[in-house]
């Protein structure tokens, strides 16, 4: 702690009074009357009360007597005049206690006086703001002075940061705060170096120094300096891109509740430390000194807090901070927090639009679709015309664009491209939307639209960035729609404004294609030579060409021509579709000029050299079909066989149904006729079921349940085809009892059905939605939707009902389930009492020829029953033409047949005809095939009812 | 006061030098060694030459100072390594030691009682529920009664009874609690989210303790696995790697980052 200068002098004087006392002699000399001893005694009197002027007063005289001559023993001048200098300085009169310090440090002080001198004399040069010439003082002072060291060190860098020598303030504050002595003087020394550190842009230093702090809060005054500090820091980091080390400063910044709290505690007590150093007296320089800092920070504090109390975007100041720097370091979930409490919390800030943009973005990049609907949405509602829109739109868009929700994409895009409309700052933004939306519509199916929206952005944009995607993408569009002549014009133009554009190539093919579909061959086959001869060998496309030429050949009759043309390009690239296109054209082909055998050697090329094709599959069918054809049994079988048992243990692979549905067809073939004209019998069910192991399960084939199934599927279909339903059955129940987990998914589809016939409604439910969920893109995946319809539908949940049908076309495609989809929304729609919908559905079905029969039935059936409910005799008078149609035309179908008889004879009955509904109900009854059917009895009572039988 | 030279059978602290006692007339009394009689606290001072010993009635002291015994540093030390088996008996017998001082400030009782329960509960051990309980009933000290809760909390979300829970974390928010508590209530939320199969949510909950209570060290580790694997669960497996890895980095020691090096490597 402080020794204090004053009681050094006190104590001079107290101990010369008591040794005069004691000796009984002074060596007093009197001048003007007053002894030197007493006026030292009044000095010292008047320095215990504070009353520096008179200490002034004395003390110059009594220096003045001594100079002149007088002397008081046990004095030292030196020190006399020290305490006049102090006097001094305690009234301000800096420059007068400087003349004097310079003066007793120009001769011999002792050590301990010329030490005080210095001190003082340099606070005396700062306070005349001399700080240059302090600067040498306090630091000569700092290395000769253990006393002094720290006080030094601290006036030397306040010293130098005033005059601006910042490493030298630097370097002091940094040797004072090695100390130990930490107080609230120590604590503001560092905060001022952290402070210089920023402004020398040493932040990794500064940094270390304020985490340093905040582990010493205690001695700290200035909390409000330390969190401003902090905030600066952090900006100071975040402009330099160090987001990590500004997270950690912003961190450490407290909200601004907690800085005035904190703060208001610590003002209390420093003003009260200053109340109590201001009550010492008498006061040497040190505690005035002190005194004075503290009142210097105090008013530095109270300058501060307002500053803070009139900040009230300091909170959302700092949040946003935080939540740029996260989002800059890609920690999005965090910076998604701090926007969303912005947003919750800070309704009056004023540029809330920040935040939710920031937000948009993140739930954008993250994928988060939900979110990114709803913050948008959020944005839309508070901030409708924001600049910020466009973009957040477009961000929102990108998000949404790789998931199947064309609808949100779509209401994006909508949003963007009007919004982009309106403001020119977003012309560019625009375009990028209108040719996402395009590109949407274009992916969607929805080619009426992506030709508009690209006929929009050419009128639009003539120079427009994508003016060259735009103008393409309007003739495919228009390609897609069938519209030919418009395609041709805006293929034409594409190639007029882009002689050498990226889709030059597609263009010309699609235009010799324009010419095939348009019957002109000569021009399209010249065209297609065209390109051929213009573009590599190489060139993706030249397997195109030569299909396109195999096209245009075989529509001029050139078969052999259009085999050879197909041939070339299955030498190029080719898409799948495509080579299955080739594959398939060039087996019609051969199969027309009855060249069977080169197509099954095609074929088994194919499946030689590409064996791992998906296609082999379908090699293994055609060689198959066509050997079999051939009468080349075995032969078809082992090949079928040997492709086949690659893949049978891998439910994965769904081709291979296809291919064992052909080999049951073969092995369900009857014998062929002995020489003696009879046929032998055919194989036993043990012995098809040994001879279909043999086939499928080869050496190579590592057997396993899947493997299983699919010898049981085949055995059951074979069954199947030799009419023997009961082994077929008993198979197919064997089949059910496998882990779903074996089976392939068009086998889990059929089986399904299977049960599901057989009244197990809770296992075939097992099985359907087992189906949808492991293999939801099989071809096969109708069979699980439509059979979790039809299950629905018994439990009469219609709703849950017309969805699973509604999947099984718009999500599966319906392969093989169309007509039993359709036929049930139709049926879940009437139940829900949606009748306009049902009946377009019914007429639809009714109409389809490759479905007459029962479906026509049944359709026939439900519109009569959508007629009866509108009720009124015109309504009424349809609905019997429909159940008459019924009963007359499709006589086949009984239980639809006996429904109508008794619908008809109803509704004649609510047209007033009675005797007509007698005969009807009479018709019914003559039908002999209809006597199982409950409407037998309905008809016989009602009839007997309504015209008894005498 | 009595000066007496007695030869003792009872208890005694480990002879710990740096001890001192306030008492309530406000006269502090350094010691070398102490030891408990009954209700008295026999100290050993030196005076000259010679140990002296005094006694004061526990009654009279207001406050105790002592350095952190070696015993409960290790008990807590091996709580964060999840070394529990080794926690336990170190925490009981520190407990035990500084229980008839239980009731006076500085005490270390507290502490060790609090490591005693935060071990048992981590060990999911049988009487775990009753411990907290016990220390619930300590009234008198709301700073014991709020960490009881908390641990109260976390018995609640192992057992799966996530409505209690989140009725104690409903009602400890509304207190205005600290940053160390609002830190382990929202991990604790974020706990319920993910035994909900919510990870989005629980991802948000776990990560406000970093953003805004950055300060709270003590519960980082925790948070910081559990956000991994939260965004492991969600699909994040980025982030999930992330966060492992920052707790493997900045706390190697803890018993969060032995599990976050097997999860990392699955």
């Amino acid at each position: 702690m402080f020794k204090k200068l004053s009681p050094l002098v006190s104590l001079y004087v107290a101990v010369f009074a008591c040794f005069l006392a004691s000796m009984g002699c002074l060596h007093a000399q009197k001048r003007g009357g007053i002894p030197l001893q007493q006026m030292l005694q009044e000095a010292d009197a008047a320095l215990k009360g504070g009353d520096y002027a008179t200490v002034i007063a004395m003390m110059t005289d009594v220096v003045a007597r001594i100079s002149g001559g007088e002397s008081v023993a046990g004095t030292n001048i030196d020190d006399l005049r020290l305490m006049l200098a102090n006097a001094y300085f305690q009234t301000q009169n800096n420059a007068k206690a400087e003349e004097i310090l310079k003066a007793i440090l120009a001769g011999s002080p002792s050590a301990k006086t010329a030490e005080e001198a210095r001190y003082l004399l340099g606070l005396g040069l700062a306070r005349q703001e001399k700080f240059v010439d302090a600067i040498p003082i306090f630091d000569d002072l700092s290395q000769s002075s253990i006393r002094y060291r720290d006080k030094a060190l601290r006036y030397k860098a306040m010293c130098a940061h005033r005059a601006n020598q910042l490493p030298v303030a630097i370097d002091a504050y940094s040797k004072l705060l090695r100390s130990n002595n930490r107080d609230g003087d120590w604590a503001d020394a560092a905060l001022t170096l952290i402070s210089l550190h920023i402004e020398n842009k040493n932040l990794e230093t500064a940094s270390e120094g304020l985490e340093f702090l905040r582990k010493n809060l205690d001695i700290l005054d200035n909390y409000v300096g330390l969190n401003i500090l902090s905030l600066q820091l952090g900006n100071a980091l975040f402009e330099q891109k160090k987001y990590e080390l500004a997270l950690t400063a912003f961190r450490t910044v407290s909200l601004r509740e907690k800085v005035l709290s904190e703060q208001e505690t610590r003002t209390k007590r420093l003003t009260e430390i200053i109340a109590k150093q201001e009550s010492i007296k008498p006061r040497n320089s040190e505690i005035a000194d002190m005194i004075q800092n503290a009142k210097t920070r105090l008013e530095q504090i109270k300058e501060r807090t307002k500053t803070i109390e009139e900040m009230k975007v300091y909170d959302t100041y700092l949040y946003y901070s935080m939540a740029v720097s996260y989002q800059e370091l890609s920690h999005l979930w965090e910076a998604i927090i701090l926007y969303t409490r912005i947003l919750d919390r800070y309704p009056t800030w004023a540029e809330r639009e920040k935040a939710h943009f920031g937000l948009v973005k993140c739930y954008s990049t993250l994928g988060r679709i939900s979110k990114v609907k709803t913050s948008v949405d959020a944005f839309l509602a508070e901030f409708p015309n924001s600049d910020l829109v466009g973009q957040a739109v477009f961000l929102a868009a990108l998000a949404v664009a790789p998931t199947n929700d064309t609808a949100t994409l779509n209401e994006f895009l909508k949003i963007g491209v009007s919004v982009g409309a309106s403001s020119p700052k977003n012309k560019e933004l625009r375009q990028q939307m209108l040719m996402m939306q395009a590109n949407a519509f274009f992916t969607g199916q929805k080619y009426e639209s992506a030709r508009d929206v690209t006929a929009s952005y050419i009128t639009d944009f003539p120079d427009g960035l994508f003016l060259e995607d735009a103008s393409y993408m309007n003739a495919m569009a228009e390609l897609v729609l069938g519209n030919t002549d418009k395609v041709i014009v805006a293929l034409n133009a594409y190639n007029t404004k882009f002689p050498e554009g990226r889709f030059r190539a597609d263009a010309d093919l699609r235009l010799a294609m324009m010419d095939f579909v348009r019957q002109q061959y000569e021009p399209g086959l010249k065209r297609v030579n065209e390109w051929l001869e213009k573009h590599t060998a190489n060139h993706t496309q030249a397997g195109e060409a030569y299909s396109l030429s195999g096209d245009i050949y075989a529509g001029m009759g050139e078969i052999n021509d259009a085999i050879e043309s197909y041939k070339k390009a299955l030498e190029k690239t080719l898409s799948d579709e495509q080579l299955g296109y080739v594959l398939d054209e060039i087996t019609k082909h051969y199969q027309s000029l009855r060249r069977d055998d080169e197509a099954a050697i095609m074929w088994e090329k194919f499946a030689n050299d590409k064996p791992d094709h998906p296609f082999v599959i379908n090699a293994a069918y055609w060689i198959g079909r066509i050997r079999t054809r051939e009468g080349k049994i075995d032969q078809a079988l082992e090949k079928m066989s040997n492709i086949v048992s690659r893949f049978i243990s891998d439910p994965s692979h769904e081709q291979v149904e296809r291919l064992l549905l052909q080999m049951a067809q073969v092995l369900a073939r009857p014998p062929k006729l002995g020489p003696d004209r009879k046929r032998p019998p055919g194989l036993s069910d043990d012995e098809m079921m040994e001879k279909i192991k043999k086939i499928l399960i080869t050496a190579n084939v590592e057997p396993n349940d899947t493997s299983e199934v699919r010898v049981l599927f085949t055995a059951a279909e074979t069954a199947s085809l030799r009419k023997k339903i009961q082994v077929r059955d008993d198979i197919f129940k064997k089949i059910g009892q496998k882990p779903f987990i074996a089976h392939p998914p068009g086998i889990l589809g059929r089986i399904g059905d299977y049960i599901l016939e057989q009244g197990n409604l809770v296992k075939a439910k097992e099985m359907y939605q087992y189906l949808v969920t492991r293999y939801p893109k099989s071809i096969f995946a109708d069979f699980g939707y439509v059979g979790l319809g039809e299950i629905a539908y018994r439990e009469k949940d219609f709703k849950m009902a017309h969805t699973q049908f509604s999947y099984a076309i718009d999500i599966a495609g319906a392969r093989f389930k169309l007509k039993e989809a359709t036929i049930g929304r139709a049926k879940s729609l009437f139940e829900l009492n949606q009748m306009v919908e049902a009946k377009e559905l019914f007429e639809q079905v009714a109409s389809n020829r490759s479905w007459r029969g029962e479906p026509t039935a049944l359709s026939l059936y439900y519109l009569g029953e959508i007629s009866a409910k509108k009720g009124g005799a015109e309504n009424l008078a349809q609905a019997q033409a429909h159940f008459q149609r019924v009963y007359i035309s499709y006589k086949k179908f009984g239980p639809w047949v006996a429904k109508s008889y008794i619908r008809s004879a109803e509704v004649l009955l609510e047209l007033g005809k009675k005797q007509d509904a007698v005969n009807t109900y009479r018709e019914l009854l003559r039908q002999d095939h209809l006597a199982k059917f409950p409407e037998n009895a309905i008809a016989r009572e009602r009839a007997n009812t309504l015209d008894p039988i005498p | 006061m009595l000066l007496r030279i007695i030869i003792l059978s009872v208890m005694c602290f480990s002879s710990v030098f740096g001890q001192s006692y306030l008492f309530k007339d406000g006269r502090v009394v350094k010691a070398e060694g102490t030891k408990i009689q009954g209700n008295d606290l026999i100290v050993t001072t030196k005076s000259g030459e010679s140990n002296v010993e005094m006694t004061f009635p526990l009654a009279n002291i207001v406050q105790m100072d002592w350095p952190e015994p070696e015993n409960l540093i290790a008990a807590r030390d091996a709580v964060k390594e999840g070394n529990y088996n080794l926690a336990i008996p170190k925490a009981t017998a520190i407990m035990k030691e500084f229980e008839p001082t239980k009731k006076i400030k500085g005490s270390w009782w507290e502490v060790a009682a609090l490591t005693h329960c935060q071990a048992m509960v981590a060990q999911e051990h049988t009487k775990a529920a009753e411990h907290v309980k016990a220390l619930m009933k300590e009234q008198d000290n709301p700073n014991l009664v709020t960490q009881a809760k908390l641990l109260q909390i976390e018995l609640e979300l192992k057992a799966k009874r996530f409505k209690e829970a989140q009725t104690i974390i409903t009602e400890m928010e509304k207190k205005n609690p600290s940053d160390e508590i609002m830190a382990f209530l929202y991990n604790f939320k974020g706990d319920i989210a993910f035994s909900e199969g919510r990870f989005d949510d629980a991802i948000e909950s776990y990560l406000h303790v970093p953003i805004f209570y950055g300060t709270v060290e003590v519960a980082m580790p925790r948070t910081l696995l559990a956000v991994a694997r939260a965004y492991k669960k969600f699909g994040d497996l980025q982030r999930a790697f992330r966060s492992y890895a920052e707790v493997i980095d900045k706390y190697p020691k803890s018993a969060e980052a032995q599990i976050a090096k097997q999860e990392k490597s699955l």
